[in-house]
């Protein structure tokens, strides 16, 4: 026993001892990134956000020569995670993903948070919204949808996300374009796209509006097909499916966005620092490989065109969230 | 065959055999650790798969968590604190084994189930991946909601003492669930204006309060040796009386693995829900049910088994469909796509080699849990001989960063407190806790279920029995509610006869 | 700490009360018919039948005092604090723990985490009869352990408090 209580006294010492020296050989003030950086996703480890999250927090971290630690904060449709991203300290050492829900979140009334709370670094994906059915569904695009919720409202289901989630907007704008009441197909919540399409596959309901990519899995075992896609152009990944317009949908487009923000107030010289960093990242083959790997659409807007982007997005939203009667 | 062939020398590499090493190490310390979860283990990989060839990456997520959900066992058992959700079932079961002195034998049983049940996952992924994933997609929300029911219903088996306090603490969990946004409507509940609190309760602050916390305010508060000590016991034998005690349970230990390896492929189930049922089927068909929460091992040979069997089934959907089983396999697919290897049911055509390598790779991942496991349980018995004025504050020190860890903020650490003080009050008035922690686990995905349902059926109700494998769950819920109600009945007929 | 049944019972009912008027103020789900309120309401009727029966069992043990069963009629006191009065250390403890907590709550983001955890590793370490020194020790000893290990190793963002660490 007495030699037990020397072992701990021991490494006690030496515990005391190294976190001395670390505290004390800390370097002296230096050009920035001196020390680690967080990098915060609003949304939960394994989704899309997460995956290119930590993908450029590897990526990063090999530019700017500092660890830099991926932090989930999950929760509350995003709020918590973009909430914590806007009231860190605008130092640099905080950075996060901001994703579509921050055009979102205020006008549902659930916070004051807007894109004016975050200095712009870089945007670097797009999804446009698809219109996905069962591989056995009679319908074979879009406009066909559109007529058989127009011949009996109601009768057919759809899901994708949560209620007011942005792929249930993207239904909802699409039914408002078309001059269809928003009962005609009504909303089946799910828990996320996956959920959507696994009620899909199980023929709980008749057609799901996410984006294609995450359908990708589904869509190559021959379990569902793609009839549309809300964008103004065909999309590279998946030349093969219409857009609205091209079916006689309506002019109606729908994209969820990533994009990297540090919070409001960040001093030139970190912004700078950063956003080189992120050029040079997104322009990366390993990050193309990736994000090609996965069938992510891969945008690039910087600065100043990045926060135009959120704001015009910003303003779309509330636009079919007060159309269809999900803002508060 | 030329695949599985191709598949073993993938693993049979000393490079690979090294790699799954290590992580069996490092999932086993980070299972130990209360609030460290199999999930958190994963995601700290990424950066470090990243550099790798995709079959070491993958053997090393295989491994990590197949060990982590074994490691949550050891605190459970020696300390009543589960290492991650997949052991909250049975942890007090494996803590009134060590009360009685025997913690060696749950422990040891602990090792062997989890082996075998991963064993069992792994053959059951290896033979019938492609039918167990149409199985799988067979499930819409009906299905899913007579799942979440048959779940609950083991509440009032596992909670032991008054029904009537034991549904009462079902319904506390179930509000819990409630806090925070609402999926189905987006509106945030019972928040009252907090940020924080839109994310809701999470689970594991939440386990750790209630586990944990509770148990070191009961120390502290017990007078001078009124509270039974645990006793000091070596765990040197560790393996004693587990033949008899596996081939007394062999039923169990199938039954166990069954049930496991079936949920384990629902996407969203996964193997801490199969450790409940598993858990509550055990107690309500088990010829010695009063024996139940007093230390019996029963309970430990079914739920013990099904988790490790629900590791592998989570895997069926991934791989066949990219649809994830839970969190951990959806890591694992952003994994597989980085290293351009797309899921699907292309990936049986593309990389078999790869596929067998991964259900191999369970199967040494298994293998390896016996010597390290066993290893991990000598160390840790250690634990035993510190006494506990020691040991408390030094416990309470790793559930404060455990609950800090999971949101990241202190807000983790204000639910661990909240939750442990209504479980201290709960215990000393006779209130079991493990249905409320059933409550928080099943309470979104049945309230979920249940209104997509009836926004599907337009309020039908009639559509819960409407498709062959909705009705049969439902027929077998309600059943198994109704049969110990008739029993109630007869008894209370025959009693005046008796007279 | 023990309630009587009733006590519990009450408290039930009332909270379930309070619960279902609070979710009058829930919007009804836009173009649906079931929303936010449904499950919340029906839990909390369930809540007030399990409430009614609590009181129920609570008058029935209170009621049922006759000579021999003195010793279960003390457990049925509105309130019983169980040997508390006997032992105020251990009241005095139990108070610790929850106020370390809360300490650790409010001041980890202002002291960081090795000043914090330090402080609240010693007082209960000291608390719980250990010497100062091997409390002293242990404390030391279990900070640098758990910075190690989750701070380092497993990069969880303990808070940094104003030395750095």
């Amino acid at each position: 026993m007495k030699s037990f209580k020397k072992i701990i006294r021991t490494t006690a010492g030496i515990v005391a001892a190294t976190t001395l020296l670390a505290a004390v050989t800390a370097p002296a003030m230096a050009e920035y990134p001196e020390r680690p950086i967080t990098l915060i996703v609003p949304w939960g480890a394994g989704g899309g956000t997460d995956a290119t999250g930590r993908i450029i927090g590897s990526l990063l971290q090999k530019e700017l020569g500092k660890p830099v630690n991926v932090v989930n904060r999950t929760g509350g449709g995003g709020v918590v995670g973009h909430s914590a991203i806007a009231n860190a300290k605008p130092d640099g050492y905080t950075i996060g993903v901001a994703t579509v829900e921050t055009g979102m979140m205020h006008w549902a009334g659930l916070t004051d948070l807007t894109y004016e709370k975050y200095t712009p670094i870089a945007l670097y994906n797009t999804d446009p919204a698809g219109v996905i059915v069962r591989a056995d569904s009679e319908w074979k695009d879009a406009g066909e949808v559109i007529n058989a919720a127009k011949a009996s409202p109601g009768k057919h289901k759809a899901s994708g996300t949560g209620q007011g989630g942005i792929w249930h907007l993207a239904l909802a704008g699409m039914l408002n374009k078309s001059g269809l009441e928003q009962s005609a197909v009504p909303w089946v919540p799910s828990k996320g796209s996956a959920g959507g399409l696994q009620e899909l596959v199980a023929e709980g309901v008749d057609v799901v509006t996410c984006s294609i990519v995450e359908a990708s899995g589904l869509l190559s075992a021959g379990k569902v097909k793609a009839i549309g896609v809300m964008s103004s152009e065909r999309l590279a990944a998946f030349p093969d499916v219409p857009t609205l317009q091209e079916v006689g949908g309506p002019e109606w487009e729908m994209a969820s966005w990533r994009g990297i923000v540090a919070p409001a107030g960040l001093p030139k010289a970190e912004t700078d620092v950063l956003s080189a960093a992120m050029n040079k990242v997104w322009h990366s083959d390993d990050f193309k490989k990736f994000m090609d790997g996965r069938g992510f659409g891969m945008t690039y807007k910087a600065g100043d065109d990045f926060k135009s982007w959120m704001k015009k997005s910003d303003e779309s939203l509330g636009v079919v969230m007060k159309a269809v009667g999900l803002a508060k | 065959m030329d695949a599985f062939i191709g598949g073993l020398s993938l693993i049979f590499d000393p490079y690979v055999l090294m790699v799954m090493v290590g992580a069996a190490a490092f999932g086993l310390v980070v299972g130990s650790i209360p609030g460290l979860t199999a999930t958190m283990a994963t995601a700290l990989l990424i950066p470090v798969t990243f550099f790798m060839d995709p079959v070491p990456a993958i053997a090393a997520i295989v491994t990590t968590v197949a060990t982590a959900i074994f490691a949550g066992d050891i605190p459970g058992a020696l300390l009543r604190i589960p290492g991650t959700p997949a052991s909250a079932a049975y942890c007090d079961e494996a803590f009134a084994m060590t009360r009685k002195g025997k913690a060696q034998l749950a422990l040891g049983v602990g090792l062997t189930t989890s082996i075998i049940g991963g064993l069992i996952g792994a053959v059951v992924l290896m033979m019938a991946t492609s039918a167990l994933a149409e199985f799988a997609f067979k499930f819409s929300s009906y299905e899913y909601f007579w799942l979440a029911c048959l779940g609950l219903s083991s509440a009032v088996v596992v909670s032991s003492g008054s029904t009537l306090k034991g549904f009462v603490s079902l319904l506390i969990g179930l509000f819990i669930a409630t806090i925070g946004i609402d999926l189905i409507s987006g509106h945030p509940r019972f928040t009252f204006g907090s940020t924080e609190m839109l994310s809701g309760v999470s689970f594991i602050p939440a386990m750790i309060g209630m586990f944990a916390i509770s148990e070191v305010l009961r120390f502290v508060a017990a007078k001078n040796n009124s509270r039974p000590k645990v006793p000091v016991q070596s765990l040197t034998n560790l393996f004693k009386g587990v033949g008899g005690v596996l081939f007394k349970y062999k039923f169990n230990v199938f039954r166990g693995s069954s049930i496991g390896a079936v949920t384990g492929v629902l996407p969203g189930a996964g193997a801490d829900i199969a450790a409940w049922v598993s858990y509550g089927v055990s107690k309500r068909t088990s010829k010695e049910k009063e024996k139940y929460g007093t230390g019996h091992v029963e309970g430990l040979v079914d739920a013990g088994s099904a988790n490790n069997a629900g590791l592998a089934g989570a895997w069926v959907p991934a791989l066949v469909f990219g649809i994830p089983g839970d969190s951990v396999t959806a890591i694992a697919i952003g994994v597989l796509y980085m290293k351009g290897m797309n899921p699907g049911p292309m990936i049986f055509q593309e990389n078999p080699q790869l596929l067998n390598a991964v259900f191999i790779a369970f199967f040494v991942a298994n293998l390896l849990l016996l010597p390290l496991g066993y290893l991990a349980i000598r160390l840790s018995s250690q634990l035993l001989k510190i006494p506990s004025r020691m040991l408390m504050p030094a416990i309470l020190i790793f559930c404060l960063v455990g609950s800090f860890a999971i949101t990241n903020s202190v807000f983790g650490v204000v639910i661990m407190l909240a939750m442990g003080v209504l479980a201290y009050i709960m215990e000393e008035n006779g209130f079991p806790i493990a249905p409320t922690i059933l409550g928080i686990v099943l309470g979104a995905m049945l309230e979920e279920m249940f209104l997509s349902s009836m926004i599907k059926a337009d309020g039908e109700l009639l559509a819960f029995f409407s498709r062959p494998i909705s009705a049969t769950l439902g027929v077998l819920t309600i059943l198994i509610w109704l049969i110990p109600l008739i029993k109630m009945l007869r008894k209370k007929v025959a009693k005046p006869q008796l007279q | 700490m023990k309630f009587n049944d009733a006590v519990f019972g009450i408290f039930l009912i009332v909270f379930a009360i309070a619960e279902i008027i609070y979710t009058r103020t829930f919007p009804a789900l836009h173009g649906q018919r079931f929303g936010a309120s449904d499950f919340p309401v029906l839990i909390g009727v369930g809540l007030i039948i399990c409430g009614c029966l609590l009181v129920v069992s609570g008058y029935k043990q209170r009621t049922a005092s006759s000579p021999i069963e003195e010793a279960i009629s003390k457990e049925s006191n509105l309130l019983t604090i169980a040997g508390w009065r006997e032992k105020p250390r251990s009241v005095i403890n139990f108070f610790v723990v929850i106020l370390s907590i809360l300490f650790y709550i409010f001041f980890v983001d202002t002291l960081g985490f090795v000043i914090t955890a330090f402080s609240i590793l010693l007082v209960l370490f000291l608390r719980l009869q250990n010497g100062v020194v091997a409390s002293f020790i242990a404390a030391l000893f279990m900070t640098g352990v758990s910075k190690l290990l989750f701070g380092v190793w497993l990069l969880v963002p303990l808070p940094i408090g104003p030395l750095g660490f």
